[in-house]
């Protein structure tokens, strides 16, 4: 059974992949750049891909990140929720963002991997295509630092996105996939009316 | 300076003797003008003045002896032995006994007077007194000189005088020298196990070593027994206890003792230790700042003092002098906080912990000096008794401390019962015998025996400050008695409140007694009267007088009431309140409230009385009351017996407290296990599964090797005939088959092939080397017929195995099951030991109705029912108060007053009712009142108050508007009255509510009535459910909820619009199929995505049922419906778990439980299912609403396609099955034609079928056909997946039916969109 990476491994083992990529170039570009901009900390976020959408989770909203979980549909929920997945011990809903955001819904596809969100409240799992990487706040310039969120229309997904970053020398695993990388609001997006209509009957 | 604390004992205790003196000396004439008065005393009267003198002259003896001072201990004993002799009757008490006495108690005097500083002529003093008391008892004085001699002996010429001499003294005296006159002595009157005792001596610490030479020393009980050698005492001088040498200091007396003595002394210790830590911290909690001392605190501290008492004497018996020095220390400083002491301050409380700290380690380790430690504890002992004593009366029974002097601690003069405790503790100690050591010494303490003035006069002295502050009863009484009065009391008043409860539900006017009233009445007198004479038993006079009170009332009401009335009743239940408080709280007496409570139930019994006269007679009326109390005497007797005698076993059953998270600790583990106990369940059909396959491996091993036997002799036969000749031309093997071919051989011959090479290559030596034989009669050695009778042997060999296996099977299968009896059992055990009925709350209920209709004066009938509805005490204690809550508002604002009711057409007596049932997986409550109902224009108005506008207010729904009476600060109430109506309540407890996970809804009608529903989830629940599939998934559902099992006949069913119904023996219902009444359905044709194309997919679904449907009926309350199900897996005990932190609430389930794979089912709430689909007023917007809420869109996810891959080889069924599961479909594989039809059967059509064409026992062609005949499998689409790419066997496929045919290797993509294609998807 290899449903669950550790979280750390994973990391490590990104960041490994990472280091390796970027040492030519930040040869060129000397030493990542002090920390500027909005997000002035030094965050971290998981990347990943859900079918054409590059997003991102601060990893401090996520608590576990597996594979393959076996997930039990429950009756009277709405499409995004796929249903239940029992991830050591603990049951917990593993959702369809793409649906929940009103995009084309995930259709019944086999789930390869879910990431496992958390606020103070509660542990919703999302399902998700492919697991990028990681990326680092650190490693960005003043110029391609996180732009605030582009979407001006008010629609579904725009509510979650809490910035996006583009394209940027400074930032490989960004630019090599060539589409700008969706951050997503963690908390808005656990605190959402609709996600939390679950809490009691009625 | 070890010797320091011998001389302060020594000192201490004769202070303690000099307090004896007054006390011997007027006993003494006290017997002696008894005696003047006639011719001497009588033997046998005035004895307890005698026992006085007695005990006293005994405890004289055997101290001193301890501390060293062994001419006094002689003299003393002189003095007891003639005392023994009057008590005994053998010697009468005149007034020449008075005068010998008097002068040895001058003896005594002189001791004190002299002992320390300049000492005393201890032999001269002895033999004076010997002789006196020999002339006295007339002894012969021809044996004087002997006895003297023999005595004289083991007392020093002088005694007592400077320490420091003698100190100098005893260390330059070798141990040898002394020990050795010692012995003979010692056997002489010792029984002999003592001498190992004494001779561990010389390896005693210095200090200890000669206190416990003293203790050793004590005789008494042997002069008892032995009688007739007076005055026996060992040679244990001062000069002997020096004669040990000082170096040895560390190792003590614990190896000298019995281990299990040890043991059994820590083991009490602990007990104590524990009792006192809890003591102390009651006491810390309560005493912030200096506090007056009152009665609650003496008892407290009361306590604390009897376990260093027990500790003290105990350790003294077993020599633990560092323990026994302190705690005696610590008793007196305890005695005088209990007794003289008027104030309690934190530095009390500090200094008593750390001398419990102290204590504790001197326990654990006795052989270390504590002393630095000690001196300052008793600094600050003696600090705070002067500085009370300065302040107000000086204690005075506690004399000033003299610099650095420890005081022995056996003759403490104010503890006289412990002293005679401590020296018949001595006593048993001599006699050898542990357990009745132990048992003595608990008698002692506990039981009033022979020793009864000691026991008074402990008596006396506790319960006299108790005297002091009136009501309060406590501080004399026993906490063991008193903890199981306590115990037994709950008991009794649960069931007082509980047996009138059920009374108030039943009588709601004045109404004759039934039998079965009558019966419940014994029983309430019953709770009363040994209530009654339990407190007597313990001395709660408060209690036991009221309840006497109460019993008349159950008395006459049982055996003289015609008639009962609610009035009657209330009475009783009061009274039972009243009681429960009493017995809550003694030291408040309550006067007011029992004595308006008592003169009700005198007028009431009162004006019995009078009935009762007229008809009776005065002595009919005497007659059971005298029976009656006769029968209290007895039960008081009894309940002092049995508890007397439960405190004198030395270990009771005892109760353990266990915190809440252990438990759930072990409960969640239990049902882990039965999680893992059910993946063996799992494995174990795995395992048969295996086995059975064995079987079939095994008949085609044995087939494969007969068909080789077979052809093998055809082929032989053939050869025989047909090779020879070419054999004989020296032919080659290739020319052999060239041969076997053109004899034109038979079909068998072809299919063996491959047989037919080896046969040639292993057959072509023989045949060429022994050209004569025929190959017939050469099979028995030719090298294939090995190999087959190898193949038959393995068959057989596997056959063995299959059976074992299965033998194994079926015993791990009973193992398993026994294992899984267990398991449930110890969970329900588990469980119940969390859960209570709700009688644990209920009288606390009743009495909240009661308490409150009284205030309010209205008449109210509360009932209850439900009341064995079990749950977790953590969620009663939440309960409790939104229930209380709840009924109190119903109480104030629902029900109306009497005049009110009358005049609105309902009877004066209004009905509050609180039902509590459990449905799936939640615990309901039900409040209804039958009283004013919500005034919705009110909560308008309050609204509008609360800042909505009033066009919204207006436009608010019933629904809505009665949400808003669990906003914070909402009141429609324009005055607050006591009991309710600040507005604060309900948002608490709809806050209380939820934070159980609860709900809380309210209904009401105007002038009819409100009902609160309280739903609560309950944690931790484990129920027996019945799991079964239906479309695809797997569901369980509670046994409660299942009605019955039934295959119904498709004509069963009466088909709809507008619903589809059956009739199931006497009942029609609905009828639904289990996966789309969940809204969830997977792997049949019609794949909706609205709510239309929903009921289309559940009408065609009943077309598609086959003859006679699996059908589950269900119920919750009075709903009933039939759900079509596809199979059934079985009953197990579910553990119910939620559904994660983001689902808390799914509607239709009642949460989810994990099998032993992992997996989760659902376990459906048949009560919220059939409230939502079978309809009734108002669920069709509701549901609507619930949607909207819900969802964004409504529709159903489609499911996943499911696949049948029908291949004999394993591996490309695995790798076809990876590719269709990565897609989210999900895979049945079957290995060849004949398994994939027992399959279909199984586990129903799929949708799509992937076909090999070469496959054992039936083909992919002969499939095809199979799949052609069945008119449920033709529409299965079907794609060939073979290695044939001849166009023959394409069109052969294509004919037969095969919607696809892909030929390995196959390109995964295309494959796939063939699949989508084929499936329309």
């Amino acid at each position: 059974m290899d449903t669950d990476i550790s979280l750390e491994k994973l990391i490590a083992e990104i960041d490994g992949q990472i280091g390796s990529e970027t040492s030519p170039l930040s040869g060129d570009h000397a030493a990542p750049t002090a920390l500027r901009g909005p997000a002035s900390a030094r965050s971290q976020y998981i990347t990943f891909f859900l079918e054409e959408i590059f997003l991102a989770v601060p990893i401090s909203s996520a608590s576990e990140i597996g594979r393959d979980p076996a997930v039990t549909r429950l009756p009277n929920l709405p499409e995004w929720v796929l249903g239940v997945s029992n991830i050591r011990g603990e049951i917990i809903s593993i959702v369809d963002l793409k649906a929940f955001m009103g995009l084309p819904a995930h259709r019944g596809k086999k789930i390869r991997r879910f990431i496992v969100l958390s606020d103070t409240l509660m542990k919703v799992g999302i399902a998700v295509d492919r697991i990028a990487g990681i990326f680092t706040t650190a490693s960005l310039s003043d110029k391609d630092r996180i732009h605030s969120s582009p979407y001006k229309e008010a629609g579904e997904i725009s509510a979650f996105i809490s910035g996006v970053v583009a394209a940027g020398q400074n930032f490989p695993e960004v630019s090599e996939r060539g589409r700008l990388l969706n951050i997503l609001d963690v908390k808005k997006l656990l605190s959402s009316p609709r996600m939390t209509a679950f809490r009691s009957e009625k | 300076m070890p010797r320091t604390s011998d001389s302060e004992i020594v000192q201490g205790y004769i202070e303690e003797v000099k307090t004896y003196i007054p006390s011997l000396l007027s006993g003494l004439e006290a017997l002696s003008a008894a005696a003047s008065g006639g011719q001497g005393l009588p033997p046998g009267s005035d004895t307890e003045v005698l026992e006085e003198i007695h005990r006293l002259a005994h405890t004289v003896k055997g101290a001193s002896a301890m501390v060293g001072i062994y001419g006094l201990s002689q003299i003393a004993f002189q003095m007891e032995d003639a005392l023994d002799e009057i008590l005994a009757g053998n010697l009468v008490f005149t007034h020449e006994t008075f005068q010998v006495m008097s002068g040895t108690v001058e003896h005594f005097q002189t001791y004190c007077r002299d002992f320390p500083e300049r000492g005393v002529a201890s032999q001269k003093l002895l033999r004076e007194t010997v002789l006196a008391f020999r002339r006295l008892r007339n002894m012969p004085p021809r044996e004087d000189e002997n006895v003297l001699a023999k005595l004289l002996d083991r007392v020093p010429e002088y005694e007592g005088g400077a320490f420091e001499g003698e100190e100098s003294r005893e260390k330059d005296e070798s141990p040898a020298q002394h020990r050795k006159p010692d012995i003979p002595d010692i056997k002489e009157s010792f029984s002999v196990s003592d001498a190992p005792l004494l001779s561990e001596l010389s390896e005693l610490n210095e200090d200890e070593a000669s206190l416990i030479a003293m203790l050793t020393d004590v005789p008494e009980p042997e002069s008892d027994i032995i009688g007739e050698i007076p005055g026996y005492f060992p040679e244990m001088s001062e000069d002997s206890v020096a004669g040990i040498p000082p170096g040895d200091e560390n190792s003590v007396c614990p190896s000298a003792l019995s281990p299990e003595f040890m043991e059994s002394f820590y083991e009490e210790a602990e007990e104590h230790f524990q009792d006192m830590r809890v003591s102390l911290k009651i006491l810390g909690s309560r005493v912030a700042s200096p506090v007056p001392l009152s009665p609650s605190f003496r008892e407290i501290i009361a306590q604390i003092r009897r376990s260093v008492r027990t500790l003290k004497g105990a350790s003294s018996v077993l020599r633990l002098m560092n323990i026994s020095v302190f705690s005696a220390r610590a008793e007196r400083f305890l005695d005088w906080l209990c007794e003289s002491a008027t104030e309690i301050t934190p530095e009390i409380v500090s200094l008593l912990g750390e001398s419990a700290d102290l204590l504790e380690s001197v326990v654990a380790d006795p052989d270390r000096e504590h002393k630095h430690k000690v001196r300052k504890l008793r600094a600050g002992y003696k600090d705070i008794m002067n500085r009370a004593g300065s302040g107000s009366a000086i204690s005075p029974t506690f004399p000033e401390e003299e610099s650095e002097i420890l005081r022995f601690p056996f003759a403490s003069a104010r503890n006289d019962a412990e002293t005679q405790v401590l020296a018949s503790l001595q006593d048993a100690a001599s006699l050898q015998d542990a357990a009745s050591l132990q048992k003595e010494a608990e008698k002692n303490f506990r039981t009033p025996g022979d020793k009864a003035d000691a026991q008074n006069d402990r008596v006396s002295r506790v319960s006299a400050p108790a005297e002091a502050c009136p009501g309060q009863a406590l501080a004399g009484l026993d906490p063991e008695l008193l903890a199981s009065f306590y115990e037994e009391a709950e008991g009794h008043l649960q069931d007082m409140a509980r047996l009138a409860g059920m009374l108030e539900s039943q009588i709601s006017v004045q109404h004759p007694v039934s039998p079965e009233h009558r019966e419940i009445l014994r029983q309430i007198r019953r709770s009363v009267h040994t209530l009654k004479g339990a407190a007597a038993a313990v001395g709660l006079s408060n209690v036991s007088s009221f309840a006497h009170s109460a019993e008349d009332l159950s008395d006459w009401l049982y055996e003289s009431a015609a008639d009962i009335s609610p009035e009657e009743i209330a009475l009783l239940a009061q009274s039972g309140d009243l009681l429960e408080s009493l017995v809550a709280d003694p030291g408040n007496a309550r006067e007011s409230e029992v004595r308006a409570l008592r003169e009700k139930l005198q007028a009431k019994t009162g004006a019995v009385g009078a009935g009762f006269g007229v008809r009776g007679t005065g002595s009919a009326e005497s007659a059971p009351e005298r029976s009656r109390d006769a029968e209290i005497a007895a039960e008081t007797r009894h309940f002092a017996e049995t508890h007397c005698s439960a405190s004198l076993q030395p270990s009771p059953s005892k109760t353990l407290r266990v915190s809440m998270d252990r438990l759930d600790d072990m409960v969640s583990l239990a049902g882990e296990l039965m999680i893992a106990l059910s993946a063996f369940d799992q494995g174990m059909n795995a395992f048969r599964q295996a086995a059975s396959d064995l079987d079939l491996a095994r008949e085609r091993l044995r087939n494969i090797a007969r068909d080789m036997e077979i052809g093998y002799e055809g082929l032989s036969l053939i050869s025989g005939s047909i090779l020879r000749p070419i054999l004989s031309m020296g032919g080659t093997p290739a020319l052999m088959s060239a041969a076997a071919a053109r004899a034109g051989a038979s079909r068998t011959v072809v299919g063996l092939g491959n047989a037919d090479s080896l046969l040639t290559s292993h057959l072509s030596l023989p045949f060429s080397e022994f050209p004569e034989f025929d190959p017939l009669e050469l099979d028995r050695y030719s090298r294939l017929n090995q190999i087959i009778r190898m193949l038959n042997e393995s068959s057989a060999d596997v056959g063995a195995l299959v059976m074992l296996l299965a033998n194994l099977g079926s015993e791990f299968d009973g193992n398993l099951t026994r294992q899984r009896v267990l398991l449930s059992e110890l969970q329900d055990k588990m469980m119940r030991v969390r859960t209570a009925p709700m009688e644990a709350i209920s009288s606390r209920l009743r009495r909240t109705v009661r308490e409150l209709s009284a205030k309010l004066g209205k008449n109210i009938r509360f009932v209850i029912e439900g009341e064995d509805l079990e749950l977790d005490r953590e969620i009663w204690e939440k309960i409790a108060d939104p229930l209380m809550h709840l009924l109190r508002n119903a109480a104030d604002h629902g029900i109306e007053a009497p005049q009110q009711r009358q005049a609105s057409g309902k009877p004066p007596t209004g009905l509050l009712k609180l039902s509590a049932s459990r449905e799936g997986n939640q615990a309901v409550f039900r409040i209804s009142d039958d009283g004013s109902g919500i005034d919705t224009e009110a909560v308008r108005r309050a609204a509008f108050r609360l800042g909505i506008s009033e066009k919204r207010a207006a436009e608010m729904s019933e629904e809505e508007l009665f949400s808003l009476i669990f906003q914070p600060g909402f009141s429609t109430r324009e005055q607050i009255s006591e009991i309710s109506g600040r507005g604060v309540g309900m948002d608490v407890v709809r806050q209380n509510t939820e934070s159980l996970k609860g709900s809380i809804r309210v209904i009401s009608a105007l002038g009819k009535g409100t009902r609160f529903t309280l739903r609560v989830p309950m944690t931790l629940a484990v129920i027996r459910g019945l799991l079964f599939t239906a479309g695809g998934h797997k569901f369980a559902l509670a046994l409660n909820d299942l009605k019955e099992i039934i295959r119904i006949s498709r004509n069963d069913i009466i088909p709809g619009p507008p619903q589809e119904l059956v009739r199931i023996g006497e009942e029609i219902m609905p009828i639904y199929d289990a996966a789309s009444l969940l809204n969830i359905r997977d792997g049949y044709g019609v794949r909706g995505t609205g709510a239309e194309e929903f009921s289309i997919l559940t009408s065609h679904y009943f077309s598609l049922l086959t003859s006679s449907p699996l059908v589950l009926a269900v119920g919750a309350e009075e709903r009933r419906a039939a759900l079509i199900a596809d199979t059934l897996e079985g009953q197990r005990e579910l553990v119910i778990k939620s559904t994660g932190s983001h689902l808390r609430y799914v509607r239709g389930i009642s949460g989810v439980t994990v099998m032993g794979d992992g997996s989760v089912v659902p376990i459906l709430n048949i009560a919220e299912l059939l409230d939502s689909e079978a309809g009734g007023q108002g669920t069709e917007a509701e549901r609507a609403s619930h949607f909207s809420l819900l969802t964004s869109h409504f529709s159903l996810p489609p499911p996943p396609l499911q696949i049948m891959i029908v291949d004999d080889s394993v591996s490309i069924r695995q790798s076809i099955a990876r590719l269709m599961e990565e897609q989210g479909w999900q895979v049945t594989a079957a290995k060849d034609g004949i398994d994939a039809l027992e399959k279909l059967g199984a586990r129903g059509i799929p949708d799509l079928i992937v076909l090999d064409i070469e496959m054992p026992r039936m083909n992919g062609y002969e499939f095809l056909n199979a799949l052609r005949v069945q008119p449920a499998y033709r529409e299965i689409p079907v794609i060939m997946l073979t290695s044939r790419a001849a166009g023959k066997h394409r069109d052969k496929a294509m004919g037969l039916g095969a919607k696809g045919y892909v030929i390995k290797p196959y390109n995964n993509e295309e494959f796939i969109a063939l699949i989508l294609q084929l499936t329309k998807r």
